[in-house]
């Protein structure tokens, strides 16, 4: 199996024989639009080891943790090659009115809410990697959503023309483990840069009521700033001119549904 | 400890974030947001003076305050910066 494809600026190339690792691979790779040019990052995967432009990163004592680092590796060669940008963890979807850029710490929501916003009729860019360039434009890393276990039940699947990736390992240690991975229809994806429209940072807490609150400029960056992937100058300026641009609040969200009506309210 | 004389990290980088809040971006890469008495202490810091030093000056030209709460804010105050890497000590 080889596959080419564009991720963020980066053009990638995968080479991998065995076959659990190819369907682990595929599912990663699904999303990402495959490309002809020369690749700027070569990997080559064998049953354990990982290679990356002839140099090996290194060996797994299973096919889930090499699939795992492959992810991994791909996520920090891809950032240390993206243009010049505010990068930060982040999911972000693309609206009539601009991108809305969700960030917060892990298992604050940023997967949920975006997967619903855009059963909504938004258009997913990503769900773990935002890039805001000088001109405020936001790109992402299109990865497959990982699914809850019960696929044909889960309502994003239910109401979104897409394909399921399950990737089972029987792995050395004799385990077997079940990854449903969703890549979404194209037509749902946003792979053109879209103008920043809004920054919220999620804050999930089931046991308080929702709300939302503008953040102040300093606020803002701290939070955002504690999620950037990279730190520079230029950076820092794109981040400061982000927020300065567009709002910036907080949402408490209570529930998908009432995270999703409030964004509906913040973006007429 | 309040003997020491900090300056500012050599590679700093300061951005104005609002009309009274500054944005310095430290060393170790963390954005540490300063209003404006902050900035005044980060420029006060020039390794020319003790920390309390820096407080006495502060306190002169801030009415009314204590200087020994001065004192204490200041001193708590250079202990963040310079975890963060914008205060250094020595040459």
């Amino acid at each position: 199996m080889n596959i080419v494809a564009r991720v963020l600026d980066s053009v990638v190339s995968v080479h991998a024989d065995d076959d659990s690792v190819c369907r682990a691979i595929t599912a990663l790779m699904a999303m990402y639009p495959r490309s002809d040019a020369a690749p700027s990052v070569r990997y080559e995967l064998g049953a354990r080891a990982l290679v990356r432009d002839d140099q090996l990163v290194d060996e797994y004592p299973t096919r889930e943790a090499l699939a795992r680092a492959f992810e991994g590796d791909l996520y920090r060669a891809v950032v240390e090659r993206a243009e010049p940008s505010f990068l930060l963890h982040a999911a972000a979807v693309a609206t009539e009115r601009g991108a809305i850029v969700l960030f917060g710490p892990s298992g604050a929501g940023k997967t949920t809410v975006s997967g619903a916003l855009v059963a909504r009729g938004a258009r997913y860019i990503t769900d773990e990697f935002v890039a805001i360039d000088r001109q405020l434009r936001v790109r992402g890393l299109p990865r497959p959503l990982c699914l809850e276990q019960d696929t044909e039940r889960d309502p994003l699947r239910q109401r979104l023309g897409g394909e399921i990736h399950r990737y089972r390992f029987d792995d050395f240690d004799g385990a077997r483990i079940d990854v449903p991975l969703f890549a979404l229809a194209p037509q749902h994806v946003c792979l053109e840069p879209s103008p920043l429209a809004l920054l919220i940072h999620l804050r999930h807490a089931p046991g308080e009521p929702g709300s939302v609150t503008p953040l102040r400029a300093s606020e803002a960056l701290s939070r955002a700033w504690s999620e950037r992937y990279r730190y520079g100058s230029e950076e820092l300026d794109t981040a400061i001119a982000a927020i300065q641009k567009v709002p910036c609040f907080e949402l408490v969200t209570s529930s998908v549904e009432q995270a999703c009506s409030a964004i509906d309210r913040l973006t007429p | 400890m309040n003997n020491r004389k900090p300056h500012r990290a050599s590679d700093l980088s300061t951005r104005r974030l609002s009309d009274d809040e500054t944005v310095v971006l430290s060393p170790k890469g963390s954005a540490v947001v300063l209003n404006e008495v902050g900035a005044v202490v980060l420029e006060l810091c020039d390794g020319t003076r003790t920390v309390d030093e820096v407080a006495d000056v502060l306190c002169e030209n801030l009415r009314g305050a204590s200087p020994e709460q001065v004192r204490a804010d200041v001193r708590s105050f250079v202990e963040t910066l310079t975890a963060s890497g914008c205060l250094v000590d020595g040459p």
